[in-house]
């Protein structure tokens, strides 16, 4: 009897734990200043620089990711992708003719999700390579499958 | 089994003392249940109001009063912007829905909105139903005819063919000072079905209305397609996709005259000052339920001193320290368990009420949600509590020599 409570009462505390920590997984985590080697300031319109992908960056195609960022202010109504920007700007990139490519990254969701103001921690499948994505916009590294928590 | 039956019937021996503190849990539970309901519901409202590829376009000012005033009908709008802007976001291949707004009267405290048709559209969409019999007779047409919002219909009785004059403003003036429009009566011709959302809370007019009212609209019978001089509060598009919303941006925060807003994110800041808030009461509930859950430890503790001589005898016949230890947990946990349960019906229960109450005062819907993860983790958190303040005392009695109890026979 004693036995059988004590197991109850430290599983019940376990399942607490578990449902308040998050999983720590082995996963390499990126900084929005990996993607590129070299230029990747647009002056002007139309004046988009040559793109140079890093090699770690390149390396990491198809590897599980994390990167810290804000969420972009537009959202589809299905909140199933974003645009994870660098910066907690009010603007959001193409806001202006220049801005700088290296600062932002879609990010498609496997779980729908609203508007999260603040800092943001997002852990996916990171693809790598110039490509018109699912948004209808060409970028060069996006992140699929991913997860969204609240950055601390 | 022996314990369950013994702490049951330990319980029933001390109705009114454990009722007590039974009680005392399921007040502290129900604040704790009837917070988070009423803010996921108010979550859910907002992020059914402001959703998808949305953009607002308002005159400068507070992106929050804008927000509040064109999709919540809450404020009074930040000014005017010139009618171009919705012939130009209207004519834009990006834009698959343009709904212009147009404030300033009201009528018995509901806003007279001026709009177009494709306000139908924007409820459709943000209901996610292609419903549509969403309008019992017809929209506008003309100037001065109204489609009125549920809760509008609900609460002045007002119906298809009746007239009605509207105050000029957001404030009802007293009858001898509201005069102002007396002149122009409204007619009702068609009803909105109830959505469940601010569009239930306003009536819905053309957006030539307020032009005749303020006298831009100066001659009627000119050419209809002269905008010149037109004003409208506000326009909520939807883009096709990202790209087009955010070019539409770019181009709209170069103007001097008008300010581009993405609905959701200043909803979420909206949301975020009432979470700051809900979070606090929340944190003063669970003390409260802490506080509870040392009353039945002080109960059973109580408890524990006054029994001394039966769990010194029981000890005595050969019951194990765990069977004492074990009904004593058992108490716990029921006291806690029933106060939870209690509490969580209780909780939801006032949530409706105030969700019910804020309805009839202020007409602001909210639609409370099913019962989910949040309850159920309240009660196992308040078990979980009642377990441990069982089991405290508990070890405290089991510490009492065996002989010592039982000697303290008188």
């Amino acid at each position: 009897m004693k036995n059988q409570i004590i197991v109850f009462f430290v599983s019940a505390l376990m399942m607490g734990a578990t449902m308040t920590s998050k999983s720590s997984a082995a996963m390499t985590r990126v900084k929005f200043t990996d993607f590129f080697v070299g230029e990747t300031y647009q002056v002007g319109p139309g004046m988009k620089p040559e793109f140079n992908l890093s090699e770690s960056i390149q390396a990491l195609h198809g590897n599980t990711v994390e990167i810290l960022g804000f969420m972009d202010g537009i959202l589809p109504r299905d909140g199933m992708h974003f645009m994870l920007i660098r910066e907690p700007t009010a603007l959001c990139p193409f806001h202006t003719s220049s801005f700088d490519w290296a600062a932002f990254m879609p990010v498609f969701l496997s779980n729908s999700t609203e508007y999260i103001d603040g800092p943001i921690r997002i852990v996916g499948r990171l693809d790598v390579g110039q490509k018109t994505d699912e948004m209808g916009l060409v970028s060069y590294v996006r992140i699929y499958d991913a997860s969204i928590a609240r950055a601390q | 089994m022996t314990s369950v039956w013994l702490a049951l019937s330990y319980l029933r021996a001390r109705p009114l003392l454990n009722g007590l503190t039974a009680l005392a849990v399921a007040l502290g539970i129900s604040i704790v249940v009837a917070t988070t309901t009423l803010s996921k519901a108010a979550r859910q409202s907002a992020s059914e109001t402001a959703g998808g590829y949305q953009l607002l376009l308002a005159a400068k000012g507070s992106q929050i009063q804008a927000v509040l005033s064109t999709l919540f009908f809450a404020e009074a709008p930040t000014g005017n912007i010139p009618i171009e802007i919705y012939e130009q976001v209207h004519a834009d291949q990006g834009v698959t829905l343009a709904v212009p707004f147009n404030f300033g009267d009201s009528f018995k405290s509901h806003l007279i909105v001026g709009t177009t048709p494709d306000y139908l559209h924007l409820i459709r969409r943000n209901r996610r139903s292609s419903q549509q019999t969403l309008l019992k007779g017809r929209w506008p047409e003309h100037a001065f005819e109204a489609s009125l919002g549920a809760a509008v219909a609900r609460a002045t009785g007002l119906t298809i063919g009746d007239t009605f004059t509207a105050a000029h403003g957001f404030v009802e003036l007293p009858e001898d000072l509201s005069d102002h429009h007396k002149a122009q009566p409204y007619t009702v011709v068609g009803l909105l079905e109830e959505t469940r959302a601010p569009t239930d809370r306003a009536i819905f007019t053309t957006l030539d209305t307020s032009w005749r009212i303020h006298g831009q609209f100066h001659d009627a019978s000119s050419d209809a397609h002269d905008h010149e001089g037109r004003q409208i509060t506000a326009v909520l598009i939807e883009g096709r996709g990202y790209a087009d919303v955010a070019r539409l941006n770019a181009l709209m925060a170069q103007r001097m005259d008008v300010q581009p807003i993405f609905p959701g994110r200043t909803a979420t800041q909206v949301l975020g000052y009432l979470q700051r808030g809900q979070s606090l009461v929340t944190s003063i509930a669970w003390l409260a339920a802490l506080i509870a859950c040392l009353g039945i430890m002080i109960s059973l503790f109580a408890a524990a001193v006054e029994r001394r001589r039966q769990i010194a005898t029981l000890r005595a016949i050969g019951a194990s320290r765990a069977t004492v230890l074990g009904v004593m947990a058992i108490e716990g946990l029921f006291i806690a368990g029933l106060g939870a349960v209690i509490g969580v019906a209780f909780g939801r229960l006032m949530a409706v009420a105030i969700a019910w109450q804020l309805e009839q005062s202020n007409g602001y819907l909210l639609t409370i949600g099913q019962a989910g993860l949040a309850e159920i983790s309240a009660i196992a958190v308040a078990m979980a509590l009642g377990l441990l303040a069982g089991f405290i005392p508990a070890l405290l009695a089991l510490r009492e020599d065996v002989a010592k109890g039982l000697a303290a026979m008188t």
